[in-house]
């Protein structure tokens, strides 16, 4: 982002002691930039070059034309590059999230021990991840839908809640949470004053009834089942390993595909690549009539699908 | 020319393809992450190896001191053997143990290699003829999977890698005669021609399968 370049480098001392400078930085950037996702990866990234945290993800809820509710990654930014995406984009962490965004609520800093299952805590901790805090808020701006989709595909303008999960290697300084509070309440007036959010009065396509309490669900059709692509499967025996697949039909399908790892379920693909269900399962057709991915049950037994091929 | 010299440049070619090959599986491994090109590169880094060790032993060192024969012989094997693995559709849910597996045999093959030099030079041909014998009986279980294969799936790739290993199998069959028949050195070339023929349509078929 070439905004990044724009950026002094100040240190975590100066970024803790000079919060103001941190809110004009929010507004000067709120403007230059063309959507609230793009505001919010460079702050992600902003926060976790100057405050020394290892991981910070921005999760919002998603509504949709069909009633059809659903959490969404808006942002991500990690210390570590080489953290594989799956340790923290996961239905066990959704799970949390979805939680979290239901009861309208953070998570006090704690182990992660104490808020995510022991497999997952397991996992974030292998990973050097062993702190964890969330932070909530919402408020009366509606947040447009994700940046890499458009209106065909069923988003449409949701009320701002957004979650902002984050994670820690070694227990942080107690100033920390107060400057991270204060930044990340700047964001939505600083998103406003861009033009970044709509006011809650917007006509055009938004979720007019909170969905606060509503139950997101982000099931698909066999959510249970993991997508293996083909090629793996049959690579060695059918196809070299050094050929390529067919190119692929759409800009979903590659993504989709992409994000295939034969591990992955298809809600934990959902997440992954913020794709909704109608995407996913357009891309995953695509996908399979082009044979190009293989549907298997948790056992590795391939399933013929005509549920998704209908 | 001499008989030495034309198994030395025989020799060369398999080292040449065998690293080769391996050289564009770690390429395109480093930016797929497959398991498969792991095992093809790993496997064919090790058989190109053992084709240097042997130029080496031949050109270089002196053979009657260094016996090279068993980390050639035993390194193939094992390396064949995970290329057949790696070709098993049962096994893709374990292909992160069996790479593991992988590496640890590896790891033991390059200490047997440096054990060289403590390896008896003047090895019994019956020893001999089951090392070298033991190549043959892998790469010809693997010429059956790709011979099944190829009967329910008809894919160029397996049929080119049936028939590469096909002839991988006689080439080393022949070979190994060697050990048995005593003073026939024609197995040598005829084996050793064979062979390269097969690794030839090897490379042929990753390449274009």
């Amino acid at each position: 982002m070439d905004n990044h370049e724009q950026l002094p480098q100040t240190s975590f001392q100066r970024a803790s002691r000079q919060q103001p400078i941190t809110l004009t930085q929010l507004l000067r950037a709120s403007v230059k930039m063309h959507h609230i996702d793009e505001f919010l990866t460079w702050l992600a990234y902003l926060m976790v070059r100057d405050l020394n945290i290892q991981v910070i993800q921005l999760w919002a809820n998603q509504a949709s034309t069909t009633n059809q509710n659903s959490i969404v990654l808006r942002a991500t930014a990690i210390q570590d590059g080489s953290l594989p995406s799956q340790v923290l984009v996961n239905a066990r962490v959704a799970e949390v999230v979805e939680f979290l965004l239901r009861e309208q609520r953070g998570a006090d800093l704690q182990p992660v021990h104490d808020i995510f299952s022991s497999h997952q805590a397991e996992l974030l901790s292998r990973y050097g991840l062993n702190y964890c805090f969330g932070h909530f808020q919402r408020n009366s701006s509606l947040l447009p839908p994700l940046a890499n989709t458009h209106s065909s595909h069923g988003n449409v303008a949701t009320p701002f809640a957004m979650l902002a999960l984050m994670f820690w290697r070694q227990f942080p300084i107690q100033s920390i949470l107060p400057t991270v509070t204060t930044i990340l309440e700047k964001v939505e007036p600083a998103a406003r004053q861009g033009n970044l959010l709509l006011p809650l009065n917007t006509s055009v396509g938004h979720q007019t009834e909170p969905f606060m309490n509503e139950q997101p669900k982000h099931e698909l059709p066999g959510s249970e089942l993991i997508p293996h692509r083909a090629r793996d499967l049959e690579v060695m025996r059918e196809y070299s390993p050094f050929s390529r697949p067919a190119p692929m039909r759409s800009r979903e399908a590659q993504r989709l595909y992409q994000a295939i790892d034969g591990r992955k379920s298809l809600a934990e693909l959902a997440i992954l690549t913020q794709l909704n269900t109608k995407d996913v399962e357009k891309a995953l057709h695509q996908l399979v009539t082009q044979n190009l991915v293989q549907v298997c049950n948790k056992t590795g037994q391939p399933i013929d699908g005509p549920w998704f091929l209908e | 020319m001499n008989s030495k010299q034309i198994t030395d440049i025989l020799l060369a070619i398999q080292a040449t393809i065998t690293l080769l090959i391996s050289a564009r599986a770690f390429y395109l491994y480093s930016r797929t992450r497959s398991d498969a090109l792991f095992a093809i590169g790993l496997s064919m880094g090790v058989i190109g190896l053992g084709g240097i060790c042997g130029l080496i032993g031949d050109t270089i060192l002196v053979s009657r001191y260094f016996n090279t024969l068993w980390f050639r012989y035993i390194g193939q094997t094992v390396s064949y053997l995970f290329i057949y693995l790696a070709s098993l559709r049962s096994l893709k849910r374990h292909s992160a143990q069996i790479k593991l597996w992988h590496i640890i045999a590896t790891v033991l093959l390059l200490v047997l290699l440096f054990l060289t030099p403590f390896i008896p030079t003047s090895s019994n041909p019956t020893t001999l003829a089951i090392l070298s014998g033991s190549r043959s009986v892998i790469c010809f279980i693997i010429f059956l999977n790709y011979a099944d294969i190829f009967m329910s799936k008809e894919t160029r790739f397996s049929f080119l890698m049936s028939l590469a290993f096909l002839l991988i199998t006689i080439g080393i069959s022949i070979y190994t005669m060697k050990f048995i028949v005593p003073h026939s050195i024609s197995f040598d070339f005829v084996g050793d021609s064979i062979r390269v023929v097969g690794l030839v349509i090897l490379l042929v078929a990753l390449f274009i399968g």
